[in-house]
């Protein structure tokens, strides 16, 4: 019981944290501005709810996505650069308490920002007489998986990092990578052709990658068909093993670390 | 009963440049004992081991070689960490926080309910004068006012031993006068304190022993109670010797 009162004492610390910087504000407010100004898009085409749903789902992952990877270089780095950290670590805290507690932090404050951008966006659909779709909900639960794996990545690359531009750098990459992963294996399978035999390092790093192509529902509304509730589940586990594992790297990574 | 002790405690740093590896001996076989209700005080030059030996009884640093026990449990350890109260040379404090939500924070890490921590909370903010400061944040605290922050969490939770890491530095007179008071007050009290210092007078103003920390080594301690003893020129002499 300690333990996960201690584990919340700081993931609450880390929301105060976060909701009183400006770059917080910034990006929530991006986000809805570009959530709001896909209206101006629909006069391209002729599906007028499907743009918006695009770019709403879109902006609501890349923003909430910019915000974790933030918060968690900015506020992990951050915090052992000015060796506020000490003062944390002198008391009764076990290493892996902190890294938990910053984590479910950065977590509870990225969902925060999903709801109040879905929140934003549904309005603007129904506005513009959309009939609800179920699986916008579950778009918007897979973009929270993403969250998941990215701030538990974000926070162990701080970790190895030594400086924040090269820390956000690296996550940022990790997530473009994240989404192309599956052409890695088209990728393997040109070479082989072509006589060049790199199986093994191009499947190294396929499974390493976060795979978010995984967590993409958002291209599933609107069309028919559904998604098995079995796809569901393995995506669900997928997500949880990756950031377990990623996360339980960090906690290894800070308990070597000195101050 | 000793509050302190330290076995054959060393800590070498080991930096990596590309191909090349530099090693820094900042404690080398510290066997050290200090009494419950002491204050003891370290003093040395610029990297002498003082900052590493405190931050290794916090298990901030860990130690190359040896150990070291607090009340005779071998830290670091969750227990022994609850009993320290621990200072650093600059306290960094999480600035967008005021006053009272920093030290509502620590409380929380030491597991005490609201209205214990409300009760902790207005006695040490009363202690280190900042009551009428509670709701500001720490962004606008002068050096001063974040030196007494920084003496308000090391008190929150009422530890047996102290580690005050040069509590005088960039204070002006008065607020080494109060630092000064509050540590006598702490020694009457029965704390045990293990305090650095670069200032030999305050070292012999407040402590029972000093012990001279020299290039990692222990190089000699001296008893300041009841003996007259001009601990500026033992320092001095000591230091020299090795230059």
């Amino acid at each position: 019981m300690a333990l996960v009162k201690k584990i919340f004492a700081i993931g609450e610390y880390t929301v105060k944290e976060n909701i009183r910087q400006k770059i917080f504000y910034t990006i929530l407010l991006f986000g809805l501005v570009i959530i709001i100004s896909s209206v101006l898009f629909t006069m391209l085409s002729g599906e007028e709810t499907r743009v918006i749903l695009d770019i709403g789902l879109g902006a609501t992952e890349i923003f909430t996505l910019l915000n974790a990877i933030f918060a968690a270089v900015g506020l992990v780095l951050g915090e052992m650069e000015n060796r506020s950290v000490s003062l944390i670590l002198a008391r009764p805290v076990r290493r892996f308490e902190y890294i938990w507690g910053r984590y479910i932090g950065i977590l509870s404050i990225s969902m925060v920002n999903i709801m109040l951008m879905s929140i934003g966006l549904l309005i603007l659909l129904f506005v513009k007489g959309w009939t609800l779709d179920f699986r916008f909900f579950l778009a918007v639960f897979f973009i929270f998986f993403k969250v998941i794996i990215i701030s538990a990545l974000a926070i162990l690359i701080s970790l190895i990092s030594t400086s924040p531009i090269s820390s956000i750098s690296a996550t940022f990459f990790l997530w473009i990578l994240g989404h192309v992963s599956d052409h890695l294996k088209y990728l393997n399978h040109v070479l082989v052709e072509k006589g060049i035999k790199i199986t093994i390092f191009l499947k190294a790093i396929y499974y390493l990658l976060p795979n978010f192509q995984y967590f993409n529902i958002k291209d599933y509304i609107g069309y028919p068909g559904s998604l098995s509730g079995t796809a569901i589940l393995w995506q669900v586990t997928y997500g949880l093993v990756y950031a377990s594992v990623a996360t339980w790297l960090s906690v290894l990574v800070f308990s070597r670390k000195e101050f | 009963m000793v509050a302190i002790r330290t076995e054959g405690l060393t800590k070498v740093y080991k930096r990596k440049y590309l191909f090349r590896s530099k090693q820094t001996i900042a404690l080398e076989n510290l066997n050290l004992e200090i009494g419950e209700g002491s204050v003891f005080g370290l003093l040395g030059l610029n990297g002498s081991g003082k900052t590493t030996l405190l931050k290794l009884l916090v298990g901030l640093l860990f130690p190359t070689k040896g150990s070291a026990y607090i009340f005779g449990e071998r830290v670091p350890n969750l227990f022994a960490l609850s009993r320290i109260g621990y200072l650093p040379e600059f306290p960094c404090f999480l600035t967008y926080l005021t006053a009272n939500e920093i030290l509502h924070f620590y409380g929380k890490l030491y597991g005490f309910s609201l209205k214990e921590r409300n009760k902790r909370v207005e006695m040490t903010l009363d202690l280190v004068e900042l009551s009428e400061n509670r709701n500001d944040r720490l962004a606008d605290f002068s050096k001063g006012m974040l030196e007494r922050i920084g003496m308000a969490q090391v008190l929150l939770h009422d530890p047996e031993v102290l580690l005050l890491d040069e509590p005088t530095s960039g204070l002006d007179p008065l607020g080494i006068r109060k630092m000064r008071q509050t540590i006598l007050r702490l020694r009457e009290e029965g704390k045990t304190i293990l305090l650095s210092s670069h200032f030999v007078t305050e070292v012999e103003k407040v402590c029972d022993k000093a012990g001279i920390l020299h290039m990692g080594r222990l190089k000699r301690v001296v008893e300041l109670r009841g003996e007259e003893v001009n601990l500026e020129e033992i320092f001095a002499e000591t230091v020299s010797k090795e230059m």
